[in-house]
């Protein structure tokens, strides 16, 4: 029994560290523009299929995609910005939610029609390896994972507060006619940050390729646990994408372990509920609150 | 031959949406002087500032520029275009970035000097001015006082090395002796060869330490002399200093 717990709580973690990485985008977007982005899912499901057609067409470890995937949808984010999102900032909410739910149905049924509903799998010679102890096993595919998460997650956080583009970012998001004011053009700022956004979780769907399938319908439910990840561990603040994440793993997986699937859904987002009732800010209480 | 102005300002009309503020206002700035503007609360002051910055939507009655920078217009210009001509705004109220430190405050207001190195040297030339700041490198700025703020926000604004300085209501809300020190410090920056444009209601200390002033009273430039005459004048002591 306790072997059980622990081991679920092991998934749960190791889960919680790419939860933190697509979240972490959604976050930095929010944060930083005030657009929450219902199409983010989709970025995530974009990278996934990069990494799948990579592999099947090219024959490359879908570890070696995870830098095309990073500068692809980092380009895609930047036009987004620069083509559509760049009207919605500073606008009221409700509008960017039209438009980012917009942008999430025509990426989605175009990836529907290019790719049909098929689920895909990507299969390598490791993909069943696994470290084994006391009873307990890791995948090695996902403890790398895990890894790769944590260490972007890190490097963001030392970008936004250790580089003079990050200090740009974290200026332009508290005071953005400041900002105009130290010299900064803060449209190309907001276009890096999205841009910075969409890299981080196309690189997300690059990773989830090696342990589950792909298909153009997979992003909505990466949305929806990325929202429930930032409003756990507070809108706009990155290491509580961290935090998030990695409680939103653990519950999720030992209410799998306890009950079924379905009911680890049910209780997230009663969590969720609660998290919205009692501390709107997150967990630290260092989020935004509109 | 009177040296040209740094700053000409001619016919300057500002807008907020549909409601003027400015109707046709002059003045002129030259290299090395201090020129204040006083005036009561909602006279235009900080949109005259703001219209200098690009931040408001100007004009001028009749057409053509109404802000010359060095002899060449500022009008339509961006704020991000203005700063990168060498004029730095102290806003009202400091505004400074809340949640970043000291440091990085500054560092933020060097974002358009060359490299790190450079940004590096103009720190280190803010931090003597102001040693205050020095011992609060590391403080989040939310967390300083409002004099600390004030002087936070001056230095923000020296580390892009501007030519031009504006400053709006540095005093605003600090205590004699936090007041003096903003002061002194403002004198200091004007010796070292800065050009000044400081809005003021303390208006004792302003006209004192500037070589001419302006009233600016409902959007129009009321009158204007230098800071002795200003101080001596009647209309000034009974509007302006209660006497
Ligand atoms: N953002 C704004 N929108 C509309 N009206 C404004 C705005 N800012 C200032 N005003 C108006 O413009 C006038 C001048 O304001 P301001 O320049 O701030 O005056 P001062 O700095 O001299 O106190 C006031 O009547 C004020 O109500
Ligand atoms: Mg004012």
């Amino acid at each position: 029994m306790s072997t059980l717990i622990i081991q679920s709580l092991i998934n749960g973690v190791l889960m919680g560290g790419i939860y933190a990485l697509y979240s972490a985008g959604f976050s930095l977007i929010f944060g930083v523009m005030g657009v929450v982005n219902i199409a983010h899912g989709d970025l995530l499901m974009l990278g996934a299929f990069l990494t799948y057609w990579m592999f099947v067409g090219l024959g490359l470890d879908p570890f070696l995609t995870l830098p095309f995937s990073l500068l692809g949808l980092f380009a895609l984010g930047y036009l987004m910005q620069r083509l559509a999102i760049k009207r919605v900032v500073g606008a009221p909410p409700i509008m960017s939610y039209i438009l980012t739910f917009g942008m999430h149905l025509m990426i989605s049924n175009l990836a529907l029609v290019a790719w049909t509903a098929d689920p895909r799998t990507v299969t390598t010679a490791y993909s069943g390896a696994h470290l084994a102890f006391w009873g307990l096993t890791v995948p090695w595919i996902k403890l790398i994972t895990f890894l790769i998460s944590l260490g972007v997650v890190g490097a963001l956080y030392l970008l936004l507060h250790h580089s003079q583009m990050g200090r740009a970012i974290q200026a332009t998001s508290q005071d953005r006619e400041m900002a105009r004011l130290s010299g900064i053009k803060v449209d190309r700022v907001y276009a890096l940050t999205f841009g910075l956004g969409a890299a981080i979780t196309g690189l997300a769907g690059s990773l989830v390729v090696s342990f589950r399938d792909v298909d153009p319908g997979m992003g909505l439910p990466y949305t929806i646990i990325a929202f429930c990840v930032v409003v756990l561990g507070g809108m706009g603040y990155m290491p509580g994408a961290l935090i998030g994440g990695l409680i939103l793993g653990v519950v999720g997986s030992v209410c799998t372990m306890i009950f079924t699937p379905g009911w680890s859904i049910a209780i997230t987002f009663f969590l969720l509920y609660l998290m919205l009732l009692w501390r709107p800010a997150g967990i630290m209480g260092k989020g935004i609150v509109e | 031959m009177p040296e040209p102005a740094l700053l000409r300002v001619e016919g300057l009309e500002a807008f907020y949406g549909d409601v003027q503020v400015l109707w046709g206002l002059s003045l002129s700035v030259r290299p090395g002087e201090v020129v204040a503007v006083i005036g009561p609360n909602g006279a235009g002051k900080t949109t005259l500032l703001k219209a200098i910055m690009g931040l408001v939507r100007c004009g001028r009655a009749g057409g053509g520029p109404a802000l010359l920078y060095d002899g060449r217009p500022l009008d339509g210009k961006r704020p991000e275009d203005i700063v990168a001509g060498g004029i730095a705004l102290v806003p009202e109220g400091a505004r400074v970035f809340p949640e970043m430190t000291c440091r990085d405050n500054l560092l933020l207001g060097g974002y358009l000097l060359r490299d790190r190195a450079e940004r590096q040297r103009a720190l280190e030339e803010v931090l003597a001015m102001f040693p205050r700041l020095a011992e609060r490198v590391r403080q989040p700025a939310k967390t300083m006082s409002g004099g600390e703020r004030q002087m936070l926000a001056m230095g923000r604004a020296l580390m892009g090395r501007p030519r031009f300085l504006l400053l709006d209501e540095p005093s605003l809300g600090l205590h004699p002796l936090m007041t003096s020190t903003i002061f002194q410090g403002i004198q200091r920056i004007n010796q070292q060869g800065l050009t000044v444009l400081l809005v003021e209601q303390k208006v004792t200390f302003a006209l004192k330490m500037s070589h001419r002033g302006y009233v600016l009273e409902n959007g129009r430039i009321k009158m204007s002399a230098s800071g002795q005459e200003l101080l001596r004048d009647d209309y000034v002591k009974r509007a302006y200093l209660a006497v």
